[in-house]
């Protein structure tokens, strides 16, 4: 089956379907985008080589963004990776365990917390789901986007003042999609993905980034057009999560089709499995979807 | 020869509470696992409460009807002494009553009032009784002057009134609840007001934005010299209060009897509203740990 680019079927679509996407997404969804494109502004004017170093493979297998992240952000906040469980006691006397599997805690951004007008972000590294100690360095870029929306005094306001969402949701999703994005920009997803998608994508994309197979597969399910799924299996093959498009799943909850199974896509590589309704609404969803406007990369990098 | 309580002792006994009932049913009652267990069910209608406010003012009354607003009830104040009860009202037969004894329903006293107040569960009435209760309107008020033989009884007459007054009082408590936020309004996501006053803080007081953040959020409170130099700025004093919008099944929950304990405990070293205050707490803690609010309520040490 002959695969388009996705740019190419965004192009096809544009015309068409612009007034559709834009009726089928949340307010919620424009709100927390916008955020986020502001977010990225505002990362990328503190660090010029944001993109570069939440891409670029390094030598060292044991720098990542995670520590390139951590340097380049030390004159804003301490910032503390720990290995082992960590108990972190707050200001008001309470305490807080960093580490995967305790409270559920993998990192923390504490502001003020670091002294002489600097923050404090703090990371757990324990590997969890895939054992390649990935997982710091989505945590880590959470962290630095609650800095962004604390210090930053428009993105602050905002998180303050709106009033479509309760706030702290807002402000983890604007994280987590920030946190995405930067490990996944449009550039590098453009360049391994092609629709339909297939499991084998989601492997290019997993092995030519630092992110973990879990945001891979968010981030390739948020920008189906279609209704579809991608799941993750462990090396033993049990289901360790499964993400949806914003279109909904190609089956029911009982695991019946929803549509004719000739139309679904299916494919499966090592740890992704990648279904999707190929010839389905040619709208684009809602979420993380590609952007018009190319990211640029700074620096060197693939 | 058993001697006829005269009218004085069955109100004091109502005043006493249980100081005539069976041991067993007592002793069923309050056994600490199943007080647990039916404070873990939550609040509905067909329960039996007693009322207890901060001057220990008590009562036993019937839940009818949770309202659109969780945090308040409809109740049926109930008597144990049958001898209380109106004209042609139903009363509750010992073998059906979770006290194990008769309950008189005083439906001329059917109101609302906070959910906070309930204390202590008793128990259900069966749906069939509680159907029967539900539906009896009280008599018009000459009817009861004509058939009620305990009107003639002054301490009857003295502890109606008294119930009365207990009522009016806990009914107007509804009206000073925590207000809920203000309905999402998408087509107007940011509150200019709001964003007003956040850039007041900075411009006009000159607060970093960190420092900004902490005003808004009700973390440090202004004092008199910045609270006037905003009110001259054009801020209204009443908007200087910061009660950022806490999440409506937040504060839902955190009027739940199930932590009455913990607001009691935060009452006593905390000024203001308990339950806001617990409340709030809560949310700070909403940040740095997963799960539900009452998860997080749960974890709050006081």
């Amino acid at each position: 089956m002959r695969k388009d680019s996705i740019k190419g079927n965004a192009t096809r679509r544009e015309g068409k379907a612009a007034d559709a996407v834009d009726a089928a997404r949340s307010a919620c969804d424009r709100l927390v985008e916008e955020q986020v494109r502001m977010m990225e502004e505002v990362a990328r004017a503190w660090c010029p080589t944001l993109t570069a170093m939440c891409c670029r493979p390094s030598r060292n297998p044991s720098v990542g963004p995670a520590e390139r992240l951590a340097e380049a952000f030390s004159g804003m906040a301490v910032i503390q990776l720990h290995d082992d469980p960590y108990e972190l006691r707050m200001s008001d006397g309470s305490t807080v365990m960093i580490a995967e599997g305790k409270s559920g805690l993998t990192g923390m951004y504490v502001p003020g917390g670091g002294g002489d007008g600097r923050d404090a972000i703090h990371c757990a590294t324990a590997g969890r789901q895939d054992g390649t100690h990935r997982r710091r360095h989505f945590t880590m870029l959470h962290e630095i986007g609650h800095m962004v929306q604390n210090r930053d005094r428009t993105l602050a306001r905002r998180v303050r003042t709106q009033r479509i969402m309760d706030r702290h949701d807002f402000e983890e999703r604007c994280c987590h999609m920030f946190a995405s994005r930067c490990l996944l920009p449009d550039s590098l997803v453009g360049r391994y993905m092609a629709w339909p998608f297939s499991a084998d994508d989601a492997v290019a994309l997993y092995r030519h980034s630092f992110a973990s197979r879990m945001a891979v597969a968010y981030r390739m399910a948020g920008l189906m057009p279609s209704p579809g799924s991608v799941t993750v299996r462990t090396t033993d093959g049990r289901v360790s999560m499964v993400a949806v498009s914003p279109w909904g799943d190609c089956v029911e909850e009982d695991g019946r089709w929803k549509e004719t199974e000739d139309d679904v896509v299916r494919s499966r590589a090592q740890w992704f499995e990648v279904r999707c309704l190929h010839d389905g609404p040619q709208s684009g969803g809602a979420g993380n979807r590609m952007g018009d406007r190319p990211e640029t990369m700074q620096g060197g990098g693939r | 020869m058993a001697r006829h309580m005269t009218a004085k002792e069955r109100v004091e006994a109502l005043r006493g509470q249980c100081a005539y009932h069976e041991p067993a049913a007592l002793r069923r009652i309050t056994y600490p696992q199943a007080l647990a267990r039916r404070m873990n069910e939550g609040v509905r209608p067909g329960q039996l409460w007693v009322v207890k406010d901060e001057r220990s003012r008590m009562a036993y009354v019937l839940v009818e009807r949770v309202g659109h607003d969780p945090r308040v009830v409809t109740v049926t104040p109930m008597s144990d002494d049958p001898g209380m009860a109106m004209p042609r009202t139903p009363v509750v037969e010992a073998r059906k009553s979770p006290l194990g004894v008769a309950l008189a329903p005083i439906t001329a006293l059917r109101g609302e009032m906070p959910v906070r107040l309930l204390c202590t569960p008793l128990g259900d009435l069966d749906d069939s009784t509680m159907a029967c209760i539900a539906r009896f309107s009280p008599p018009a008020e000459g009817a009861r002057a004509e058939d009620g033989a305990w009107i003639d009884d002054p301490m009857s007459l003295a502890s109606y009134a008294d119930l009365a007054d207990l009522m009016d009082d806990w009914r107007g408590r509804c009206t000073r609840l925590p207000p809920m936020p203000k309905a999402p309004d998408c087509d107007s996501p940011f509150d200019e007001r709001d964003a007003a006053l956040y850039d007041m803080l900075i411009d006009v007081l000159g607060l970093t934005v960190p420092q900004a953040n902490e005003v808004y959020d009700g973390k440090r409170a202004l004092d008199e010299r910045e609270r006037l130099a905003l009110i001259a700025a054009g801020a209204h004093p009443r908007d200087l209060d910061f009660t950022f919008a806490l999440p409506a099944d937040l504060l839902i929950e955190v009027e739940q009897p199930l932590w009455r304990d913990k607001v009691e405990a935060f009452a006593r070293t905390h000024a203001g509203d308990p339950c806001l205050g617990l409340a709030r707490e809560c949310y700070t803690l909403h940040a740095r740990t997963k799960g539900t609010w009452r998860d997080r309520l749960g974890k709050l040490e006081i």
